[in-house]
């Protein structure tokens, strides 16, 4: 047997190439990365979940607009509840919120309903198709104790009043996604066609945001800042008015579709992410941002 | 003195005329290189083939890095986990040094604060190698002094590029040459089919639009398919308009 060096560069190679082959798995690789090493990322719940879309943290649990399912569920340490199942009302919870009263409040893309659940676990449905609405996407609570939708197909917002009439809030956006009050007052729409968020106060609109890179899917006030998630790029943003984003959060791979974001009153961050469509995985992400915390307040 | 080397490296890697200009070449080369007939209609059929395989080639090894979904070693040089068995485990870090020609400093600091492209959470297997890898093999079938050449090209200077400015590891590149190998070799079985029989008939006929068409398909080879890509995302916006 003769030794070329055809043969044995060959051999070398492979030596080298099977060194540095990716990790094999049955299932398509997601990547995860905290902008900064300090902060801490971790899957929280896992599977349950057809397409995780709107999340809203409570004290009694995680709620979750599961969109794929077309189920209203509430996440626990203790397991998943499910609050309401879908029947020919509810296809695709979208977006959900909760008001003053505990009532919860949640729009279905695929019917255009407005469903509200009481604090008490009644179910009906305040708006809908009736009313002219067609796809509901973004929910809030208004100061006045009204709600609006945005509806991704009417280009326009509407209000909810507390007779259960519905109005014409605002037009011209093209795919009103998320939306949220600060604590002024200040709205601010998340428009994922058009790539822009909007900020209406004093009775004038802005755009406050519109970057080609960047579609934004929820948005939620937090602390003087918004959170975005953006399901095309999968990043979360922090965004503070007349500023830059700053990327918290990077997710690649089957983990790139990120939705809904929400925070506990600790400060923790969770974000729903739509991982395997066809496999019905999803997932729901922790994110403590550790490297913001001075060590003192540590 | 790495400033330079750098700066090389980069231009190797951004510069189409120096990365594949050469193999665009050897393409042109072969298609003119048939002393008779019967050989120029052969290598020409040869030659279509070979391109048809490549194609091929990039449309496989771009589903395959899908699924891998293995960012690219630049990456995976900060603290970033990958989802295994429902949980999320850290990836070894890899040590990248940060290049210091212009353009990768820019495409450097976008990473560190944050922007990743969407075409670096996928690296395994390389499309480039593959892509490059293929027309190699393909040249060296249909002519070796050729093939010797684009070989050597795609080998020494295209792809150790890649391993250098931290965007593949070998086993991506090695990867992406094996698939270019099965695939032409697959392809090679349709060389005496009657399709590509017909088809090298047509190139003699036709010989000045066939001669037009071929450079038009080296000229998007030598330019790495930048333009057939920014034809797919106009047609792409395209469709969704028309949709919406």
């Amino acid at each position: 047997m003769t030794f070329s060096p055809l043969w044995i560069g060959f051999c070398l190679a492979a030596g080298i190439g099977i060194t540095s082959l990716p990790p094999i798995t049955r299932e398509r690789g997601g990547t995860v990365i905290p902008a900064h090493a300090g902060d801490r990322v971790e899957i929280l719940a896992r599977n349950g979940y057809d397409a995780p879309d709107g999340l809203l943290w409570q004290p009694d649990g995680l709620y979750l607009a599961d969109e794929g399912g077309g189920r209203l569920r509430k996440f626990t340490p203790q397991g998943t509840i499910e609050l309401h199942r879908s029947e020919s009302q509810v296809q695709s919870p979208e977006d959900l919120v909760t008001d003053q009263a505990g009532n919860l409040y949640f729009t279905d893309d695929s019917t255009g309903g407005v469903f509200k659940r009481s604090a008490t676990g009644e179910f009906k449905q305040i708006a809908g198709p009736a009313q002219g609405l067609r796809s509901t996407e973004g929910i809030a609570i208004t100061p006045w104790g009204t709600v609006i939708v945005g509806d991704g197909e009417l280009h326009a917002i509407f209000e909810i009043g507390l007779e259960g009439q519905v109005t014409k809030f605002a037009t011209g956006i093209r795919k009103p996604e998320s939306m949220v009050f600060d604590e002024q007052g200040g709205l601010y729409v998340a428009d994922n066609e058009d790539n822009m968020i909007y900020y209406l106060a004093d009775g004038k609109w802005r755009i406050i945001l519109k970057d080609a890179d960047i579609s934004p899917e929820t948005i939620l006030y937090t602390q003087g800042a918004l959170l975005v998630t953006d399901s095309h790029a999968g990043r979360l943003y922090r965004f503070v008015r007349g500023e830059r984003p700053e990327v918290l959060l990077s997710l690649g791979g089957i983990m790139q579709k990120i939705q809904g974001v929400t925070v506990d009153d600790h400060g923790i961050i969770f974000l729903s992410v739509q991982s395997d469509l066809k496999h019905k995985k999803g997932y729901i992400l922790r994110l403590d941002l550790e490297s913001r915390r001075s060590p003192k307040a540590s | 003195m790495l400033n330079l080397f750098d700066q090389l490296v980069a231009m190797v890697a951004t510069n189409d005329l120096l990365k594949a200009g050469p193999i665009g070449a050897c393409l042109i080369a072969a298609w003119v290189l048939g002393r008779t007939v019967q050989q120029t209609r052969e290598y020409r059929r040869r030659l279509l083939l070979v391109l048809l395989a490549a194609f091929c080639t990039v449309m496989i090894t771009k589903v395959t890095s899908r699924w891998f979904a293995y960012p690219r070693p630049y990456v995976l040089s900060q603290t970033a986990y990958r989802i295994s068995n429902d949980q999320l485990v850290a990836y070894p870090k890899e040590e990248v040094r940060a290049p210091q020609a212009e353009d990768s400093k820019e495409r450097w600091a976008k990473f560190e604060a944050g922007f990743i492209s969407s075409n670096d959470w996928e690296s395994f297997p390389s499309d480039h190698a593959g892509f490059f890898g293929c027309l190699a093999f393909g040249l060296l079938w249909i002519y070796r002094p050729i093939g010797i050449i684009a070989m050597s090209w795609t080998l020494l200077v295209i792809l150790p590029g890649k391993l250098l400015r931290g965007l593949h590891r070998p086993a991506d590149l090695l990867a992406g040459l094996a698939i270019a190998l099965v695939v032409l070799l697959l392809w090679r079985m349709l060389d005496r089919q009657k399709p590509f029989e017909i088809l090298g008939r047509w190139c003699e006929q036709q010989n000045a639009l066939a001669t037009g068409v071929f450079f038009l398909m080296a000229m998007e080879v030598a330019s790495t398919l930048d333009h057939l890509q920014d034809f797919a995302l106009a047609a792409r916006g395209i469709v969704r308009t028309m949709i919406q």
